[in-house]
């Protein structure tokens, strides 16, 4: 209970420091009309491009991991690399969530607490990084870095203290193994996929 | 009144001005007709009216424009939309909200009316527009020419006087057509300023005071006989062998009960044919489609097609080609060469792709991004891909829309030419010129072929 | 799930009463801790779900959710269940074989695990129907209405609202690239056809997405968006909101009061 309450303050705090940090270096910039609805068209789409893994196969929790990770971070890095600012990241995380509890699972803030930490995780590397996935480097470690955030958050902190569910390590470690290379094979197709798109973008076909 | 004086416009980043020392003179009240190609300068001429020039596109200006007294680039555009109402040629990009109602107001919200005042203007709109019956409605469900009215009473609530319209009628049908006229009529009569740019432009014509030619940038002079008079010619074909490749006996469909999309048809398709499928959207052309091609299977009758009873799409892969509305969605490869060889190169069929390069004009653009081709050779490219597979009947889904004259004309000269070398072409259009290349005629209204005309 | 157009009590209440409710949940299903006070939140937000008298179809979808949630919590807690007193039922791994059961420790079954999974797995219910309830009651533009009045700003608002409007047109329109990829002869076998599938899915349909996003933007442009507006619609607390929120902050407290004896 107390990992719980301590956990949401962390978040708090988190986003409270980054934004402050961020002030300082003056880039809290606000995004133009089309980045705006480019960042919203590309939520709908990290809802579109898991679709698929819902029903079927990937119901099977041992593998779910995986299946889920891949699609959701290529789109996430194809998002952040057409809109490389700050805040798209979490616009486009937390944006998602919402986006899905809305239109099917329904709301529930307990799921929020995963996309706001991830988001913000993901926005102090870039700060601290001064990348925004400009190199595949940076890329692959975003995509590490938001599988280990999300996978450890749940089997340390939402599972015991919420759900009140408990497992045992060597599961954690599959399950958070499966989660980073998931979310590290899908950052890297999301970076090899948004070199042909930029590149599309940059002959003024778009 | 709007005068342009001397005006030359670049866009970032370009060396060739897109528009070049235009002058005109616009009284209120008028309705102007702007014509031209692709490529020509009309969108842009209308941007630098409304503000998007040079406020969201940036370039260089020089020269004047000034509405009313004030010039664009020395107000935001969200005073400029005060005065001057802007309607795309794509509905659905202009729809934000999930309800008709809520959309009609979004504009007047972002004017920061009170609400009062909104509700006034956003119900006037509606009335005006004819859309009071649907304000209830869910945007996503309404028709093309539905949703284009709607864009058009979202404009209008917000109360400007000048209205332009960015090439609207092209992804409507003929009723839609027809419903904009009406609008347009009224537009005109309540003594709004009128700037409409169109490629299918005939039926405005009668409407329009004054009509204005643009050409690579410049105001043309030339007269409206000149242009677009090209002589279809009338191939001189073989005559259809007696061979049926597609038979279709009372095919009956629907998505929910009740509500049939397809009723008893029943069409026998000859080798050869290029049949040109019209009618409005609704009234099937699309499902029948899907049935032809094996995607959809009907409730009641017998598909034929090659001799293979209610075929499925796997097995006319490879033998009938499918070109979908919005080539966008069709052009998967790397390059232009890739693009055309990837069909052949899935079903494993070696065929020349020099020729079919040829077929387009498109060897300069051999290594190029398809992405990087402008929208009339995206659409052609994916025609020629499809065509690489050599299949024996190619449908075509509405391939004229959002292609100018030239583009188009092209485009039915391919189709032509495939006619006789004995491939089947069935497309749909609400092009009325397009059917003059046709060999056959169909015309489908709620469900049943209405009209069956051998036309040559 | 989606809106269901009727008159029942969830539909009169406003929308930042529905999102606080959901709150007010999340905060129950973490303090409470005995078997019968989870079962009687989910008896309260199922007997709520029930006087929605929803479609079949929802019932079963609901149906389905939570019945692979249930088997997967029994599942996943019977074997990890960690407390004493512990009693397998079921052997999969001894501790004994090997370098694995020397890792894991054994995987077993426990009957108390089975039990516990079982309780637990009422905590998901709840969450799972509320947040079913809060969809089937309140329409989108509501929900995001309510959440600008509480605080979030305007453009993520748009953005929401631009996401969820254009959300079916981006799913027919992947279904339409599949079939013409399909249709050129691309045939996709396994776990490398599914990786490829998804490749060649993604890129026509993000680049249309952009082509899209330029054209709504500039809609958008025209149409005066900068992020200010006024509203149409207002949105007002009714006695029943009122009432609503007093009865679930006593819920609250005296959750909490109970759950830590004070």
């Amino acid at each position: 209970m107390n990992l719980y309450i301590a956990s949401i303050i962390f978040i708090v705090i988190l986003g409270g420091v980054i934004f402050y940090l961020s002030l300082r270096r003056r880039l809290l910039c606000h995004f133009s009309t089309q980045e705006l609805v480019t960042i919203a068209l590309i939520c709908s789409l990290l809802y579109v491009a898991v679709l698929p893994f819902k029903f079927g196969l990937s119901r099977i929790p041992f593998i779910q991991a995986f299946f889920f990770s891949i699609p959701f971070t290529a789109v996430l890095v194809i998002g952040i690399r057409l809109v490389p600012k700050f805040g798209t990241a979490t616009l486009l995380i937390f944006g998602n969530s919402l986006l899905a509890q809305i239109v099917s699972r329904g709301i529930n803030p307990l799921w929020w607490p995963y996309a706001l930490l991830s988001s913000f995780v993901l926005e102090a590397y870039f700060l601290i990084t001064k990348n925004y996935l400009k190199t595949l480097v940076n890329t692959i470690g975003a995509g590490i870095l938001r599988g280990l955030v999300v996978y450890l958050y749940f089997y340390f902190i939402a599972g015991p203290y919420i759900w009140h569910k408990f497992y045992a390590p060597w599961y954690i470690s599959i399950q958070t193994l499966q989660g980073v290379i998931g979310s590290g094979l899908g950052a890297l197709i999301g970076f090899a996929l948004s070199k042909t798109i930029l590149g599309a973008y940059r002959h003024g076909g778009i | 009144m709007i005068k342009i004086e001397n005006f030359t416009y670049s866009y970032p980043n370009s060396k060739i001005p897109a528009l070049k020392d235009i002058n005109l003179k616009i009284q209120d009240g008028e309705f102007i007709l702007i014509i031209g190609s692709t490529g020509s300068g009309k969108s842009t001429l209308l941007y630098c009216l409304n503000g998007l020039i040079p406020h969201t596109f940036g370039g260089e200006l020089s020269g004047e424009v000034l509405i009313n007294g004030f010039s664009p680039k020395d107000k935001p555009i969200r005073e400029i939309s005060k005065i001057i109402g802007t309607v795309f040629q794509n509905p659905d990009s202009q729809i934000f909200m999930l309800k008709a109602e809520d959309d009609v107001a979004f504009g007047c919200e972002n004017l920061l009316l009170p609400k009062e005042e909104i509700i006034e203007r956003r119900d006037s709109a509606l009335r005006e527009i004819g859309l009071s019956h649907l304000r209830d409605n869910e945007t996503f469900k309404l028709s093309g020419g539905q949703k284009q009215r709607l864009a058009i009473s979202s404009i209008y609530a917000m109360g400007p006087s000048i209205f332009l319209f960015d090439e609207p009628t092209t992804d409507l049908d003929q009723k839609g057509r027809q419903d904009f006229l009406k609008i347009l009529r009224k537009l005109k009569t309540k003594g709004n300023t009128i700037i409409l740019v169109e490629h299918q432009y005939e039926e405005f014509l009668s409407l329009a005071d004054k009509v204005v030619i643009l050409e690579e940038g410049k105001v043309n002079d030339a007269s409206l006989n000149k242009l677009n008079q090209m002589a279809i010619e009338k191939v001189q074909r073989v005559l259809p062998c007696l061979d049926n490749i597609i038979d279709l006996q009372g095919i009956y469909f629907e998505y929910e009960k009740e509500k049939p999309v397809l009723r008893d048809v029943n069409l026998k398709i000859k080798k050869g044919e290029l049949v040109a499928v019209l009618g409005d959207n609704g009234s099937g052309k699309t499902t029948l489609f899907k049935i032809l091609l094996g995607l959809l299977r009907q409730k009641q009758g017998k598909v034929t097609v090659f001799n293979l009873i209610n075929p499925s799409l796997e097995d006319l892969i490879g033998k009938v080609g499918f070109l979908f509305q919005n080539p966008d969605e069709q052009l998967f490869a790397n390059s232009v060469k890739e693009e055309i060889a990837f069909g052949p190169k899935q079903l494993r069929r070696k065929v020349d792709l020099d020729k079919y390069l040829n077929l387009a004009k498109f060897h300069f653009f051999k290594a190029r991004h398809p992405q990087t081709l402008s929208r009339g050779q995206r659409q052609l490219l994916a025609l020629v891909s499809i065509l690489a597979m050599e299949p024996e009947i190619i449908i075509l889904d509405e391939p004229t829309t959002g292609l100018d004259y030239k583009n188009w004309y092209n485009l039915l000269e391919i189709l032509n030419k495939l006619a006789t070398q004995g491939k089947t072409v069935i497309f749909s259009t609400h092009n009325m010129k397009a059917k003059e290349f046709a060999t056959r005629l169909l015309w489908l209204d709620q469900g049943r072929i209405i009209t069956d005309e051998i036309l040559r | 799930m989606r809106y269901l157009d009727k008159d029942t009590i969830f539909h009169w209440l406003d929308p930042r009463t529905k999102i606080f409710l959901s709150l007010a949940c999340a905060c129950l299903i973490v303090i409470l801790d005995k078997p019968m006070s989870l079962l009687v939140l989910f008896i309260t937000i199922l007997f709520g779900f029930i006087l929605l008298k929803p479609p079949f179809s929802y019932v079963k979808l609901a149906t389905y959710l939570m019945a692979i949630a249930f088997v997967a919590t029994i599942i996943s807690q019977g074997l990890f269940y960690y407390f004493e007193p512990k009693t397998p039922l079921v052997t999969i791994l001894p501790a004994e074989f090997g370098l694995l059961g020397r890792i894991t420790g054994g995987i077993y079954l426990y009957k108390e695990g089975l039990i516990y999974g079982a309780v637990q797995s009422m905590r998901l219910f709840s969450a799972m129907l509320l947040g079913m309830i809060i969809v089937m009651t309140t329409y989108p533009s509501e929900l995001i209405l309510g959440l600008n009045r509480l605080g979030v700003s305007e453009r993520v608002g748009f953005m929401l609202t631009v996401s969820i409007r254009f959300l079916p047109a981006l799913v027919e329109e992947a279904k339409r690239i599949l079939i013409a990829q399909r249709l050129r002869g691309l045939r996709l076998k396994g776990i490398s056809g599914a990786f490829k599938g998804f490749c060649f899915l993604l890129l026509p349909l993000i680049i249309d997405s952009l082509r899209s996003a330029r054209r709504i933007a500039l809609a958008a442009e025209v149409r005066a968006f900068s992020g200010k507006r006024t509203s149409v619609k207002s949105l007002k607390f009714s006695l029943l909101d009122w009432v609503t929120f007093v009865i679930t902050s006593l819920i609250i407290i005296l959750a909490i009061k109970y759950r830590f004896n004070l």
